[in-house]
């Protein structure tokens, strides 16, 4: 019988290699099954735990804890430091001593009311994957910076150089194979949709080949075909309750053959809970003082969308903003704009920055400048006038 | 009265003709001509000179809207209008032999007008052939452009507001760009 465990603190495992990348995964899911510690892992900075390669150099806020993997011969010493070759007992005491830092320094975040259940084992074929990992290429070069970019300054140089930085996990076999551990076979409840966006947003970041299921209370289930970016829902949207009392999800590693022959983009399910199901705040995995900027333009031809959100978005793509920028620079209530980040985030399409953050480089909201509202005089705003919109 | 020229380019068969149609509120005005060019795109009649639409806003504002024929051979005519133009509308076929090519080369063809303007680009036949994804295109705009985000959906060229939402991305995001090239300017 699976009993519910109730994932306290969150690590995310940034810029490691591969083979690091495998064995802390796996070792974070054995100690997670054997009851010795109860963390989620995330694959982003804004965990409680960020575990590191080397001299990475990461930006943490102060209640956060950075942990390193070093090489065996490292002089440095502290009760964060990991050396190689990696151990259990090892990244199980570091947990250890981050909940015991953790605990002292603050009260334990707080998730909703996510309760993470049957979390698979390793299995024996993904050892393998760590061995595979060794073979993987090497990342390509950064291209070069275009010189009308190079000439706006630092602050805009910056997200430039963000939005080329390689994505953290190129899908190799190897990695699907060990990051697979850490979410297909699991079921979550939660109560409401934001606690079930946070399994759905692990999903699409460790970009693990994976089947879902979400289950509502007297409403159509939710079927989710993640490599094949494609879910099914009869009656979608309207047959989805905003509020329910319970949502279940329930992931399994996807098959061969199995993906779903025909169904709606993925991108309009991630849009409507991200809009309009989580609720009036930011999702629980972004933080009001993250700068965001938008990397690709979502598909508004296949996404229920107002004018607003239209211009949000140009918003998004020519600045780095936070939630309450980006709703003073639209003037759209804070509520709206939170909403399309979170959508944004689910989908993939934002590069957040959490480094001290640089001064804003936001469109100042001139008269006869900025982007039209209904009322300006501006292109824009003439046509959505004229186009009834 | 304020004219506001956004072009309409892209390879044959994109659709460029069909979409000013779907946009414009005058009868379009096309010059086609026997397509004798079959083995780029099998239809009966290409654009050879331009296509022409327009909306107007009140008496103050006229957004002429022209298709560029997609044959190179009249690239010439490319230059002429991109002078005058604010924005583009690229539209790719996604059942073309080398889609990502096609828009490679339409983009540092229209470069300048990237710089200056705005791009939006719109990949049509989308739901009939298998083809790139919008990931791949968006990889392939920012390969092209240094890392700027340009608009790419995946469009209905018959679809009014499909190109409406094209049109209307456009011009935000120009109006963006434009805002925010003030502020650097004040700031300095």
């Amino acid at each position: 019988m699976l009993a519910f465990v109730k994932a306290r603190y969150t690590v995310g495992l940034i810029g490691l290699d591969i083979v690091d990348r495998a064995k802390v995964n796996i070792i974070l899911e054995k100690a997670f099954a054997d009851g010795e510690a109860s963390w989620l892992a995330l694959y982003n900075d804004s965990c409680d735990l960020i575990i590191t390669s080397g001299n990475l150099p990461v930006e943490a806020m102060d209640e956060q804890i950075v942990a390193r993997i070093v090489d065996a011969d490292c002089p440095d010493d502290g009760p964060f430091l990991l050396r190689r070759p990696l151990s259990h007992e090892a990244i199980v005491s570091l947990l250890r001593n981050a909940e015991a830092q953790l605990d002292s320094s603050a009260p334990a975040p707080e998730y909703g009311r996510l309760k993470v259940t049957g979390v698979t084992e390793v299995q024996p074929g993904e050892e393998r994957a760590v061995e595979m990992a060794e073979a993987a290429p090497a990342a390509a070069p950064a291209p070069q910076m275009h010189p009308q970019f190079a000439a706006l300054g630092p602050s805009y140089q910056q997200q430039i150089a963000a939005q080329q930085a390689p994505r953290p996990y190129p899908p190799t076999q190897a990695q699907r194979g060990v990051a697979a551990s850490a979410n297909a076979g699991s079921e979550t409840v939660g109560e409401s949709w934001a606690d079930i966006s946070i399994a759905l947003y692990s999903i699409l970041q460790t970009r693990v080949p994976t089947m879902a299921r979400i289950n509502l209370p007297h409403a159509e289930s939710i079927l989710i075909d993640f490599p094949g970016r494609r879910f099914q829902c009869a009656g979608f949207p309207d047959s989805i309750p905003l509020q329910p009392h319970q949502v279940v999800l329930r992931a399994t590693l996807a098959q061969p053959g199995q993906g779903l022959p025909q169904g709606q983009p993925l991108e309009r399910l991630l849009w409507f809970i991200g809009t309009r199901a989580l609720g009036a705040g930011l999702a629980p995995w972004l933080c009001a003082e993250d700068r965001c900027r938008l990397v690709q333009w979502p598909n508004f031809t296949v996404l229920d969308h107002s004018i607003d959100h239209m211009r949000m978005t140009a918003a998004m793509g020519n600045g780095l903003l936070t939630a309450e920028e980006l709703s003073l620079l639209s003037g759209v209530p804070f509520q709206k704009a939170a909403g399309i980040l979170n959508a944004f985030s689910l989908m993939g399409l934002l590069h957040i920055e959490r480094q001290p953050a640089p001064a804003p480089r936001v469109p100042a909201p001139v008269a006869g400048t900025g982007v039209g509202t209904r009322s300006s005089g501006s292109l824009f705003g003439k046509l959505i006038r004229k186009m009834g919109l | 009265m304020a004219e506001h020229v956004i072009l309409f380019a892209g390879p044959m068969c994109a659709g460029k003709t069909t979409a000013i149609r779907s946009l414009s509120e005058i009868e379009t005005i096309s010059t086609e001509a026997a397509n004798t060019d079959r083995e780029t795109a099998d239809k009966d009649t290409t654009t050879v000179a331009l296509d022409y639409g327009e909306i107007t806003i009140g008496d103050e504002d006229k957004v002429r809207l022209y298709g560029l024929p997609g044959q190179r051979r009249f690239d010439f005519m490319w230059r002429i209008l991109m002078e005058r133009a604010v924005g583009l509308v690229l539209l790719v076929n996604n059942d073309a032999a080398d889609p990502l090519g096609q828009l490679a080369e339409f983009l540092e063809e229209f470069a300048e007008l990237h710089e200056r303007g705005g791009i939006v680009v719109g990949i049509t036949r989308a739901d009939i052939a298998e083809g790139p994804s919008l990931g791949d295109y968006a990889q392939t705009i920012a390969k092209s452009t240094s890392g700027a985000i340009i608009p790419v959906f995946t469009v209905d060229a018959r679809d009014g507001n499909h190109m409406q939402t094209c049109l209307l991305s456009l011009i935000a995001n120009i109006e963006s760009r434009a805002a925010l090239a003030y502020q650097q300017e004040q700031a300095a």
